[in-house]
């Protein structure tokens, strides 16, 4: 706490005021959205006016937080305010699109989520808040003294937000490309100095009414659109119980696509049958790889839960829980009606020619194919679908291939509604990723040893400037990761969260729950956790030959899938150096590939094997070494 | 611990009966469906609001009992 007991009281009033502007205008900005929605003002302002005012709302946020001081919110606003860095602006985005593409599976995201709110009320939050470490970097140097775990646990928090960094960049890039019309990698660079320009001009005062209202923004972006489709389709103003009735109708419409030969039963995905995309253990490792990494989240475990009374904290946590619940249970529904949209559309007898605008509109920035071609215009179109198509020219359900990512925001076109109320999501996601990428960012600073709070205070400019070098460094990092796009945001931001809860949830239980946890055992977890993490990911995808080879015993390869891997094997052995040798070896590496594993757990879902690795290393070790309540361990 | 339990229960055991659990239906959803979707995360809120509401009251019991 910066402020004493005597100020906090004399900050208390233009706290208030600060607050209260801000809502007002954040709440302005949302109606004369949606006003312009009604007005069709997309076309008259141009869609960079979108752009423009994400930023705004994401600058006004960052400076109404420098100018509130040290107040406090209550439980409900301080468990609004947190939730968008739970369900961060790269969530929002790809939830729906993973739940869209995936169907069942898909729900595994949102699952994990709400676990983790849970689990965080119930194991974390009351306890972290008792200690009275004001962030996890505070605590766990509280709870284990020294450079090791210290270190170690920086080394975590900085990979895993920059991985998180790079999740909300692609979002914010994907945004800035529709709106703006430029290149994705332009689009990064641009909202990585907004993020930057954010965090400079952030004060360190309390921002949990700010955070509410974008909260509130995104709330309010998510539900317009699903409560105008909701009503329209079926009269029902309750987007969660309406889409009930889109699930079956999207259901009909399928198989009578399949029944007309206008789809291809091998690219269906049935929105309700479960485990087509993933096995039961990856969904499972999904949902425990997102829970266990909400609940050790460095940048949650911060200000608003931090050096409170215990009730009070379990209370700002279950408001997060209640807060994060409302949001997720509307990403199926929009991921529903995008993909019934679509069916309908080919259920219509759409042809090439007659397309609606937004498949062009994302076709331009090669975010929609149609006929494995990006849709640019109607004539690349009509060309790409010549050869395919037979002489009616109807396109087939596989024939429109709308990249998952974009369905978080691109939903209101999608459902043929107003383009301003894509416009309006935009502008929440926008403000989502610049915001929300303030804490990740503040928690690697403090992580790493600077008190930004300290040093805006004796006005030490040498800790300043390191702290915007450390933000400087990560935002470059994640845009640079972010241009790459290696996967769906959805991979890049579990993945992060995955990293999250294999180095750090155990050691995190230890500190809070274990007094007999010492130093030694709280890094050994770590290292332990995460360092299984990588391995088991680089020897999946990099080393699988010898992968397979020391491990074939626990693949899910078979009898069958071995007996083929040394098949491969011999022939590569065989082979003549050069080309032969070469194909063989791609043979021999694609399949490693394909049963590199241990019971088939991939993905974030190796959370289920590394999180009992680190517990066993913090057990294991910190008996075998001093017990802290003795003073004998470091 | 009750509180945990259950919580492991929604989380990994419903998702993984959802074939069996779609033979029923609930406000027109399949219910594997729907638990998945919406109700473990209802369910979540149920154990939390419950959780606290115990918790509170034993730390309101230990106050008194000093």
């Amino acid at each position: 706490m910066p402020l004493d007991g005597e100020s906090a009281v004399s900050e208390k009033k233009p706290g208030v005021v600060v607050s209260a502007a801000t809502a007002a205008g954040v709440g302005g900005v949302i109606v004369a959205l949606l006003l312009a929605a009604r007005l069709g003002a997309l076309a008259a302002w141009g869609d960079g006016a979108y752009w423009a005012a994400g930023i705004g709302i994401a600058a006004v946020i960052a400076l109404a937080a420098g100018l509130i001081g040290a107040g406090r919110a209550g439980p409900v606003l301080s468990g609004m305010s947190l939730v968008p860095s739970v369900v961060s602006g790269a969530f929002f985005v790809a939830i729906p699109g993973a739940v869209f593409a995936l169907g069942y599976d898909g729900l595994s995201y949102a699952l994990g989520i709400g676990a983790g709110c849970l689990l965080m009320q119930l194991l974390v939050a009351p306890r972290f808040a008792a200690s009275g470490a004001d962030s996890l970097p505070a605590l766990l140097a509280m709870r284990f003294p020294g450079r090791m775990v210290a270190v170690v646990s920086g080394a975590i928090i900085a990979a895993s937000m920059i991985v998180a960094a790079t999740a909300g960049l692609m979002a914010a890039g994907l945004i800035g490309t529709r709106l703006l019309g430029i290149g994705f990698d332009a689009a990064v660079i641009a909202a990585a100095c907004a993020v930057f320009a954010c965090f400079i001009v952030r004060g360190e005062g309390d921002a949990s009414i700010p955070n509410a209202m974008l909260y509130v923004l995104l709330l309010v972006a998510l539900l317009v659109p699903l409560v105008i489709v909701s009503v329209q389709w079926f009269g029902l103003p309750v987007p969660q119980i309406a889409y009930a009735n889109s699930l079956w109708q999207l259901q009909g419409i399928e198989e009578d696509l399949l029944g007309r030969d206008l789809a291809d039963p091998a690219y269906m995905r049935p929105l309700m049958t479960a485990f087509l995309t993933m096995a039961p253990i990856n969904f499972a490792g999904i949902v425990l790889a997102l829970a266990a990494g909400v609940a050790a989240l460095p940048n949650v475990l911060a200000a608003p839960l931090a050096q409170r009374p215990m009730r009070e904290a379990r209370h700002t946590a279950l408001w997060v829980l209640g807060w994060c619940v409302l949001l997720l249970t509307l990403m199926p529904a929009a991921a529903t009606y995008a993909r019934q949209s679509i069916a309908s559309l080919i259920a219509d007898g759409a042809t090439a020619s007659d397309l609606p605008q937004w498949v062009f509109a994302y076709g331009k920035l090669g975010l929609v194919e149609v006929c494995e071609r990006a849709a640019t215009d109607a004539a690349t179109v009509r060309a790409a679908c010549s050869a395919s198509l037979d002489a009616s020219g109807a396109l087939r359900l596989q024939d429109i291939a709308v990249n998952q990512d974009v369905v978080g925001f691109a939903l209101p076109e999608i459902a043929g509604l107003d383009g301003g109320l894509t416009g309006l999501l935009a502008v929440a996601i926008l403000a989502a990723v610049l915001v929300g990428l303030h804490a990740p960012i503040n928690v690697v600073v403090r992580a790493l040893g600077i008190d930004a709070a300290a040093g805006a205070e004796d006005g030490s400019r040498g800790t300043r400037i390191a702290s915007y070098v450390i933000a400087a460094t990560i935002i470059v990092a994640g845009a640079v990761l972010a241009m790459q796009r290696l996967a769906p945001i959805i991979d890049i931001a579990t993945g992060s969260l995955a990293f999250v809860a294999a180095g750090l949830f155990p050691a995190l239980v230890g500190a809070l729950w274990w007094p007999r946890a010492n130093a030694w055992g709280a890094s050994a977890a770590m290292l332990a956790g995460a360092g299984f993490m990588l391995l088991y990911f680089a020897g999946q995808h990099y080393f699988a030959v010898p992968f397979v080879e020391a491990t074939s015993a626990l693949s899910s390869g078979g009898s069958n899938g071995l007996e083929y891997f040394t098949e491969l094997k011999d022939a590569w052995l065989a082979a003549e150096p050069g080309a032969e040798k070469l194909a063989a070896w791609a043979a021999l590496d694609a399949h490693a590939r394909s049963m590199a594993d241990w019971w088939g757990i991939g993905g974030a879902a190796t959370v289920l094997l590394a999180l009992p690795v680190g517990f066993v290393a913090l057990v294991v070790v910190s008996l075998l070494t001093g017990d802290p309540r003795k003073g004998t361990s470091p | 611990m009750l509180a945990l339990l259950t919580w492991a229960l929604l989380a990994f055991g419903v998702p993984m009966l959802a074939q069996a659990l779609d033979l029923i239906d609930i406000f027109a959803f399949p219910l594997g469906y729907f638990m998945v979707a919406q109700g473990a995360l209802i369910g979540f809120v149920v154990i939390g609001l419950a959780s606290a509401h115990w918790q509170d009251r034993r730390d309101r019991r230990r106050l008194a009992g000093r």
